[in-house]
């Protein structure tokens, strides 16, 4: 699932894949700004069939917060 | 007319399969948050061939970068669309409708209409903007007053909805400002999929991700009808299309076509299609069948709503499909890629999307036939924007046409243009003709000098300004009226005049109708002691065929400019005796 995540916001950013790594977050890649975050919001529920609460919305900037969400909802 | 939603990530993979030739400069005026709006305008662009250039103008400032923001409109800007919601139009409205006193209201209403006016007034006078799209406001069912906002005059239902008919109307004076009805995407995904409150609070974004994809799937559709580039033929098969079931088989009486269940599937099938014919859309057959038993459906069967008057053409045999489709387009005298094909085997559509990938081919699953009159009514190819008395009779001009053809195999060419009986109308362009006159730039493309396109805006300046004349011809015959079939815009320098544009509709062609219209120009020219016309032509894909229409009719090639014309001596000349001339200047 980390897999497919990292993937899926390559994807999004329209970045080469092994830029994303399982450590990577907001801070570390430059084209994940504010805009590109909802998209990424947007593509993590279209793919994993959960929706985002307010408090998710605002702290899910990196890979690992990202997967603990995705977790706590599948 | 909406398609369902593809998720993010794979719309933004077909994103990357698709390689869009044209390009096209959309400017995002707003008073929201529509950023996300991106992917899915870029995945409806590309889907028709163009490859998005996306502007923002600043969040709220609408007006704003209307009257002054000239790096936004420094450039030419294809597609002005205005996000003004009403959610952050005006917080007394949102927050509290209940506590306004009626005048409150009526003012508030008052402001927002002169807000608009104005805003329209500022997109009509930039001139770099070609075209403008306005969100109306959606009508969600939760309002001010509960459950029964519905049925009060005073309700905030009625309020939005009174402000939407004004904006309408408002925009009926504004040629280039067209409106979307946000209320078609809210009923075609449901308000819960609608808003995304989360968004809205957070950073002033309502509208979800699936709102903004049915949006630019919408403004996708209207944006091309608007270019003329909607479609103009459905060729149609019959067995398990037109009717169920094989003719040559079950007979006549054997096909399921009717007022009950399961003919009622093809009926309401076959009046989609009429209703299709009567907007303009002509009628074609292509079919694998004995020519006889199928026009004996048409003429026999009782519950046939197409009857052999709505077909243009039809190629009922045992040739393949591909070679039926090119011979219809060359006898209607239109391109493959205005027509749409549309058949119940998949090996013929295969086959036409193999061979002719210019055409729109579909299938239609003879399995699901009650989807048959609903997946062509949601097809919006054949949409187009201001359809014309003449749109309007298109299927009898090409009747008319057919027997035109049928009469000129019968005679010699002179004595069939003698016995056509044509009645020439060359008048000066009104502003009426607007409309008319700026679809036929934008449609035609055989007989088409220097195909320049106009919109009707551009027309009326044309017709408006001294400097140049628009004219118009309009051609009649003993099989009918074909309405305005010419267009000429000339250009008057001092004693010199130049053809901007010449056209002629591919309907009026073969039958000497251009000499007679470049002559009739040429004696306006003659009588206004013009004495020289220069002339040019542009080639196009489509356009070879008028290559050498100037030497043909008396102009001497430029030396120094590839295909630029000159013709020095102007003499009044009448033009051939078979036609009649009624001549309004």
């Amino acid at each position: 699932m980390e897999q497919q995540l990292m993937s899926l916001i390559a994807q999004t950013l329209n970045i080469d894949e092994h830029l994303v790594q399982p450590d990577s977050s907001s801070e570390t890649l430059e084209q994940w700004d504010s805009l590109a975050h909802m998209n990424i919001i947007f593509a993590v529920e279209d793919t994993f069939g959960i929706t985002f609460d307010d408090e998710q919305l605002s702290q899910s900037m990196s890979i690992k917060q990202l997967v603990a969400i995705i977790k706590l909802q599948q | 007319m909406f398609k369902p939603i593809l998720p993010l990530p794979d719309m933004q993979a077909a994103l990357k399969q698709l390689t869009p030739t044209r390009e096209l400069n959309v400017t995002i005026l707003r008073n929201i948050t529509v950023e996300a709006v991106q992917v899915p305008l870029s995945y409806f662009a590309a889907s028709l061939d163009y490859k998005l250039n996306l502007k923002f103008g600043g969040l709220d400032q609408i007006y704003q970068d209307l009257a002054s923001n000239e790096v936004l409109f420094s450039g030419p800007t294809d597609l002005l669309w205005v996000f003004n919601h009403w959610l952050a139009l005006a917080d007394k409205l949102v927050n509290s409708f209940t506590s306004l006193t009626e005048e409150e209201k009526a003012r508030e209403a008052e402001f927002i209409l002169s807000q608009v006016a104005l805003v329209f007034d500022l997109i009509s006078n930039i001139s770099s903007i070609k075209m403008a799209f306005w969100n109306d406001f959606e009508i969600p069912n939760a309002m001010a007053f509960g459950i029964f906002d519905e049925d009060m005059c005073s309700g905030q239902q009625a309020y939005l909805r009174a402000l939407n008919q004004r904006i309408q109307k408002l925009a009926q004076a504004h040629p280039k400002v067209h409106i979307l009805q946000s209320d078609k995407v809210l009923k075609a995904i449901g308000e819960q999929q609608f808003f995304d409150w989360r968004y809205w609070y957070r950073a002033r974004a309502p509208m979800s991700r699936q709102a903004l994809s049915q949006f630019s799937q919408y403004l996708m559709n209207k944006y091309q009808a608007a270019q003329n580039q909607s479609k103009k033929c459905l060729v149609l098969d019959c067995d398990n299309t037109l009717w169920g079931g094989v003719v040559g088989e079950d007979g006549v009486s054997g096909l399921r076509l009717g007022l009950q269940y399961p003919g009622n599937e093809y009926r309401a099938f076959q009046c989609m299609i009429k209703s299709l014919s009567d907007r303009g859309v002509i009628i074609a057959l292509c079919s694998k069948n004995n020519q006889e038993d199928v026009w004996q459906v048409f003429e026999e069967h009782p519950d046939m709503v197409l009857r052999k008057e709505h077909i243009a053409a039809a190629r009922i045999n045992w040739q393949d499909k591909a070679s039926n489709l090119r011979e219809i387009a060359n006898e209607l005298n239109i391109g493959l890629d205005s027509m749409v094909f549309v058949d119940d085997s998949e090996f013929e559509v295969g086959l036409v999307q193999q061979q002719l990938p210019q055409v729109t081919a579909f299938r239609l699953d003879p399995t699901k036939a009650s989807l048959f009159a609903s997946e062509l009514a949601c097809f919006s190819g054949f949409d187009r924007a201001n359809l014309t008395s003449e749109d309007l009779s298109r299927t009898q001009m090409y009747q008319a046409q057919k027997q035109r053809q049928e009469l000129q195999e019968k005679v010699s060419p002179e004595r069939y243009l003698s016995s056509l009986n044509m009645q020439l109308r060359f008048h000066s362009a009104t502003e009426n003709d607007a409309v008319r006159l700026a679809q036929q730039t934008q449609k035609t493309n055989q007989f088409n000098l220097t195909c320049k396109r106009y919109s009707e805006p551009e027309l009326l300046e044309f017709i408006r300004h001294e400097d140049s004349w628009v004219f118009c011809l309009s051609v009649s015959d003993r099989f009918g009226d074909m309405g305005i079939v010419g267009c000429a815009i000339l250009l008057i320098k001092e004693q010199r005049v130049e053809i901007d544009s010449l056209l002629l509709s591919c309907r009026a062609l073969g039958r000497n109708i251009e000499c007679a219209f470049l002559q009739l120009l040429i004696n306006e020219c003659v009588t206004a002691k013009l004495s020289e016309m220069v002339a040019r032509y542009v080639p196009s894909a489509k356009n070879q065929q008028v290559a050498l229409f100037y030497p043909s009719q008396g102009f001497s090639a430029d030396p120094d400019v590839k295909n630029m014309y000159v013709k020095s001596r102007l003499d009044y000349l009448p033009i051939e005796d078979f036609f009649t001339l009624h001549k309004e200047t």
